[in-house]
């Protein structure tokens, strides 16, 4: 799965509002909707998702593995085509981008997101031996990293429908050099929204080889592993 | 309990506390802020409120009133096993009547766990009748169990794309040209066997969409959807080794193609139904698991057409009284290989560069739908390869090279990729 899962969050909840209740004596009347408030907000809570959350474009099951040879250290490797927007109306920020469960030295040492290329008349960020900030001006990773494009909900809409609004992220990635390779079988994103932090699971395997990668490190997590 | 101010003892109502301020709080964060949002009916629900939904009609006209049983199928081990002529249930696992509008909203309830498949997904079979004609349509359904309990997989975060068997919106029209639809996964947008067949042959357009042509049944001759129903009997007949296009590679000498197809890969294949007129049609498609225990490892594509050989067996089910041909073994895998003219090679728009050096590598959920996928013989039927995480399809660039995809999302939202020369 591209997107396998949201790993955590939290939420910043507060009881000041059973103190008021308190003090102004309406308990008894609370109580009684609250039993019916409660099975309200659950039934709700169980119909929806978790508030709005960032995903990936498109079919969530996909997932990817860019296996690069002859990269030598700390030689910036560039590398997209990751289109996320949000499940519903709101605005993620993007904090952190990171190799999930890294093997050697590999490192994020920049991100960005940009407007969809494909939509303006641009070349989608597949994978270029240079510098984030170097392949593209529309890469800004020294800035804030915003994503607020809805996603659409079928695949038949993303088809047909309006992408410009969704968001192609960008990662650069190099390595210390030691060893044959590094890298991981998936990116985790850290992003605030709606006044959480979450973070979103792409697997999305990176590899960077000193020569030839070998050829098990060209298959995605799950079929590596069979 | 009273305190001596006269107010409830805090230690009294502590548990009304609790949950008067876990619904004030919950109530305040995102999530029932969306929740909320989503009951006002704004637009957020990427999540269907059913698995099963659809709308049938006679002639473009919706039809009020008709009955549409959902009945599971036996697994595909279980029925591997099966002798001929012994029956096997297909126990009847939801039952709704549509509305005025001819839609119906249904969950499956009560499917046993053996009749889901090494997947998860299940395979149903929607049993329509208006009391005049009636007919029969076959689904793959992706399931899940919780605490022991089989049912619709519509957790998390779900975004119903083509194939993907989280949910089913069914388009059936019982009239003259009778015929039906999934529209998740609708006719118009599957691609040929043939580079240039965009549409499958027997396509239909009425009011509700793109149909494909199916077979329907008098009741007065007898089919009920209630009674004596549900009884699938295999015939022990078999259809072996037919062909079944599995992908298409498109690329070029720069960006060679290494497919890798383990155990287990899903596809979704055509179920053809043959009347007793002698006709046939497809009604429907099925879920099917490879099942040959081996890998197929192929590299060095591009400008091919990647098929299997898979194997179909006859059965009858009360109540249909025809016979149905259902995929259930697999003969080979990714055999034959065959190759296309770059002619016929599609350039797509939305692309990303390549530098050399790279292996880019992608396990997706589905591929495109395949019209005329499988050469069943008598007539051809859809086939759809299910590319979960058993399958691999990797470019290996050994020049810059374009990838390309075929929707403005760019080549990984793209049922298929094509990668071309920079």
């Amino acid at each position: 799965m591209l997107v396998g899962s949201h790993l955590h969050k939290r939420k910043r909840i507060s009881i000041r509002s059973a103190s008021l209740l308190v003090e102004s004596g309406v308990i008894d009347r609370v109580m009684k909707w609250a039993t019916a408030a409660l099975a309200v907000a659950l039934f709700l809570a169980g119909c929806s998702q978790d508030g709005p959350h960032l995903q990936v474009v498109g079919d969530q099951s996909v997932a990817l593995n860019l296996a690069v040879s002859d990269v030598g250290a700390n030689q910036p490797y560039a590398f997209g085509s990751i289109m996320l927007c949000v499940s519903s109306p709101a605005t993620a920020r993007i904090t952190n981008v990171a190799v999930d469960q890294a093997q050697g030295g590999i490192r994020v040492d920049a991100f960005a997101v940009r407007p969809n290329p494909l939509t303006r008349q641009q070349e989608g960020l597949g994978g270029q031996r240079e510098a984030l900030i170097d392949y593209s001006s529309t890469f800004a990773p020294n800035s804030a990293q915003f994503i607020s494009g809805v996603c659409q909900s079928s695949s038949s809409a993303i088809a047909s429908g309006d992408t410009a609004d969704i968001s192609e992220l960008g990662v650069q990635v190099s390595w210390d050099g030691f060893g044959r390779y590094a890298g991981g079988h998936a990116l985790d994103i850290t992003y605030e929204i709606a006044g959480t932090e979450q973070t979103l699971r792409l697997n999305y395997g990176i590899w960077l080889c000193a020569v030839t990668c070998p050829p098990d490190l060209n298959h995605t997590k799950s079929l590596a592993s069979q | 309990m009273m305190s001596r101010t006269g107010l409830p003892s805090l230690a009294h109502r502590l548990p009304a506390f609790v949950v008067a301020a876990a619904v004030l709080t919950a109530l305040s964060t995102p999530a029932a802020a969306t929740a909320a949002t989503a009951a006002s009916g704004a637009p957020q629900a990427l999540v269907p409120s059913s698995a099963i939904t659809g709308v049938i009609s006679r002639d473009g006209v919706p039809v009020a009133g008709a009955t549409v049983l959902i009945r599971v199928y036996p697994s595909q081990a279980t029925r591997a096993k099966a002798k001929a002529g012994v029956p096997l249930e297909m126990p009847i696992v939801a039952s709704v009547t549509t509305d005025s509008a001819g839609s119906f909203a249904a969950n499956p309830v009560g499917v046993p766990v053996q009749d889901l498949d090494q997947s998860g997904t299940a395979n149903f079979e929607a049993f329509v009748s208006d009391g005049v004609v009636a007919m029969p349509w076959s689904f793959p359904l992706q399931m899940t169990t919780v605490s022991g309990v089989v049912q619709p997989d519509l957790g998390g975060p779900v975004t119903v794309s083509s194939g993907s068997h989280r949910a089913v919106d069914l388009k059936l029209d019982l009239g003259r040209t009778a015929g039906g639809a999934d529209a998740y996964d609708p006719p118009t947008a599957w691609q040929g066997i043939q580079p240039d067949q965009l549409t499958p042959s027997g396509l239909l357009r009425g009011s509700t969409g793109a149909l494909t042509a199916a077979a329907t049944l008098s009741t007065s001759a007898g089919v009920s959807p209630m009674i004596g129903c549900g009884i699938l009997i295999p015939q022990g007949n078999w259809k072996y080794g037919i062909d079944e296009a599995f992908a298409n590679v498109w690329s070029w000498a720069g960006a060679q193609v290494e497919f890798q197809e383990a155990t287990s890969s899903s596809h979704t294949l055509g179920l053809a139904l043959q009347q007793s007129g002698g006709g046939w049609t497809q009604n429907g498609s099925m879920g099917y698991t490879e099942n040959s225990g081996s890998k197929g490892d192929v590299s060095g594509l591009y400008d091919n057409q990647v098929d299997n050989r898979v194997d179909y067996e006859d059965n009858i089910i009360t109540c249909v009284l025809l016979h149905e041909w259902a995929p259930g073994g697999t003969y080979a895998l990714m055999y034959p290989i065959l190759g296309w003219p770059h002619s016929s090679h599609p350039i797509w728009g939305s692309c990303a560069v390549y530098g050399n050096g790279a292996v880019m590598t992608k396990t997706q959920g589905t591929n495109s739908t395949i019209s005329g996928g499988v050469a069943f013989g008598p007539i051809s039927l859809s086939a759809q390869a299910g590319w979960n995480t058993s399958i691999d399809e990797a470019f290996h660039f050994t020049q810059t090279s374009y990838l390309c995809g075929s929707s403005g999302a760019g080549w990984v939202s793209s049922p298929q990729a094509e990668a071309h020369q920079y």
